[in-house]
């Protein structure tokens, strides 16, 4: 029978899963060898020991009362079954394994099997897809933000369209109209239709601005207390996203205990982000230090200042006049709208968007906003 | 070639711009007839394509329903020779390069300058007129060609051909005084004062 013996041995030790085998009592009669390895005990170390000592509490304790409670009530609980459970490795170590357990009769005496699967490298996977999958998440929630705060720029192009009907109307009625006057004896009354034009299309293009407007004004309803740090580093989060290349460094001077300001979120996010954009874009211009800073500190009780400095090329000469003006914009992809957004957002709160250049090169703009308490004080 | 009429089609979505484009024509005698989308003009493209005069497109570019692309594609699967200006926006330019490729004429971002818009239109309609004789030349040239004889025919091919009467005659083995009567019927059937002139015929024709 020793061939039997060879036979049974080889084939428990070539086993990936522990196997054991303990009588009635849980004293541990036979492991193989992933059983050594997976919880670092030798052969002999194991061998007449009772099963609970690879067993954390509270299993090992209780573990000879289920096996009593088997053998009395032959009520299996993992018998035939299996589970999941926490096993004690020699070093201490917890390892989640999947057990399966199986009785036999050897003679007239109950005898048990156990095969242990280690779960710990399973485990892993599903916290890293777990992790990975929050990630994700996080990542789909910000685009939401970003697309949000970019709503404007995807308005702003189509404000643009809108507005540049009347104007180009307005244009070839003003034109047509000093045609009409340069001939030797002008007909005055042929000028009537083109004027009443350039002023209709003139009201129409009022319209449209004052669309913008209303849509600024319209978002007030929104206001709530918020923590400034937090509002900004959310929009830094979506920069740094949509600065791809990382390119530009973000940096953060925020003084600690800002107070909190009274806003609506989503528009003072936008004010940031279009800030931030507007710095980025001035970077990339520049060969200058590649990096911009974000600063905030209160100046009084009443008052907190956000900073957006950048070290790009500085204001363009010609446009420094008319930048908070809608449609200025010295960019090949430009808008315009930007600074004049933020400054009607700016300025609906209750506070000021200014600019100054800086020492060192680059432009600082910065914005105030009162407090939420002075807010509150006002009102009341 | 100024005696045929002139007339200028815009098609944009926009009314203002519409009426302000036919007044300012008007100051400059252009006659203009306007659209209102893509498929207005589609509508009318058949009486458009056979009426007898010199004419240009002032094409929105960005409009709602069919695009002033899609209208330009339309008409060069139909074989239209007019001339198209493209109107465009803000930030329709990267549309616009493609259009020009396209073989669009030029294009012109909204808000115009008189002048350069009525610039390029006068551009735009001597180009329909030089397509236009060009193509009535030719059609002129086939129906004299019809009228020579053989042996004129012979004589048209040895003169193209850049040989003088001499080696004609001897290649035709006729006199060369002969030779010189066929190639005067030539030159009189096909309407034309000068060799150079005749060889101009052809090769217009040829191309
Ligand atoms: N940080 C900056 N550095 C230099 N110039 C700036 C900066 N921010 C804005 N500008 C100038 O102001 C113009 C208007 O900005 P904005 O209203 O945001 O429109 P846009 O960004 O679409 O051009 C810009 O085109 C640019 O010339
Ligand atoms: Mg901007």
């Amino acid at each position: 029978m020793t061939d039997t013996n060879e036979q049974f041995s080889a084939l428990m030790n070539a086993a990936v899963d522990g196997i054991l085998l303990i009588n009635d009592r849980g004293s541990i009669e036979a492991v193989n060898s992933a059983v050594e390895r997976l919880f670092g005990y030798s052969k002999d170390e194991l061998f007449g020991k009772n099963v609970s000592l690879l067993m954390p509490e509270p299993d090992k304790s209780q573990h000879d009362g289920y096996l009593s409670n088997y053998l009395n009530s032959g009520e299996a609980k993992i018998i035939g079954i299996g589970r999941e459970v926490r096993a004690r490795c020699k070093s201490g170590k917890i390892l989640p394994i999947y057990l399966s357990v199986g009785d036999y009769h050897d003679g007239n005496q109950v005898k048990f099997v156990g095969i242990i699967r280690d779960l710990s490298q399973q485990k892993t996977r599903e916290a890293k897809l777990a992790e990975a999958e929050k990630e994700i998440h996080q990542l789909v929630s910000h685009l939401a933000q970003v697309s949000r705060v970019s709503v404007m720029g995807e308005m702003a192009a189509n404000i643009a369209h809108e507005i540049n009907q009347p104007l180009s109307a307005i244009a070839t009625y003003a034109q047509s109209a000093r045609r009409l006057l340069n001939v030797a004896t002008p007909d005055l009354h042929t000028l009537k239709k083109p004027l009443d034009k350039i002023a209709e299309q003139a009201l129409r293009a009022g319209e449209i601005i004052k669309g913008v407007r209303t849509w600024v004004r319209e978002q007030d309803t929104e206001r709530q207390r918020c923590e400034l740090d937090k509002l900004i580093l959310a929009v830094i989060e979506i920069a740094r996203l949509s600065n791809e290349q990382d390119e530009i460094d973000i940096q953060l001077e925020l003084e600690p205990g800002l107070p909190e300001v009274m806003v609506d979120p989503i528009q003072l996010q936008q004010v940031l982000f279009n800030l931030i954009r507007n710095a980025l874009d001035a970077s990339k211009s520049c060969q200058r230090a590649k990096s911009i800073v974000i600063s905030a500190e209160a100046t009084s009780t009443e008052r907190v200042t956000v900073r957006v400095n950048d070290r790009g090329a500085g204001i363009d000469e010609e446009a420094r006049s008319r930048i908070f003006e809608p449609f200025v914009t010295t960019k090949d992809a430009g808008m315009g709208m930007g600074l004049s957004i933020c400054k009607t957002i700016i300025e609906a709160h209750g506070g000021e968007l200014s600019y100054c250049p800086r020492s060192e090169g680059g432009t600082s703009f910065y914005f105030t906003l009162p407090t939420a308490i002075s807010t509150s004080a006002n009102s009341l | 070639m100024t005696d045929i009429p002139q007339i200028v089609y815009v098609v944009d979505d926009d009314e203002a711009v519409r009426d302000s484009l036919e007044l300012l024509l008007s100051t400059v005698g252009l006659n203009s007839k306007t659209y209102s989308s893509a498929l207005n003009f589609l509508d009318d493209y058949a009486h458009i394509h056979q009426s007898e005069q010199h004419a240009c497109i002032l094409l929105d570019i960005r409009m709602p329903g069919m695009s002033g692309i899609e209208l330009q594609q339309t008409l060069i699967e139909r074989g239209s020779k007019l001339p198209i200006i493209f109107i465009t926006g803000h930030g329709d330019i990267p549309m616009a390069v493609k259009a020009i490729q396209k073989g669009a004429m030029d294009f012109i971002a909204k808000p115009f300058h008189d002048q350069d818009l009525l610039d390029r239109i006068q551009q735009a309609l001597r180009l329909h007129a030089e397509r236009y004789e060009a193509l009535r030349d030719s059609q002129q040239t086939q129906q004299h060609l019809l009228t020579l004889t053989p042996r004129e025919s012979q004589v048209l091919q040895l003169m193209l051909a850049g040989n003088a009467n001499k080696v004609i005659a001897a290649e035709l083995s006729l006199s060369q005084r002969t030779i010189e009567v066929h190639r005067a019927h030539v030159m009189e059937k096909m309407h034309a004062p000068s060799l150079a002139l005749l060889v101009q015929k052809m090769s217009r024709l040829e191309s």
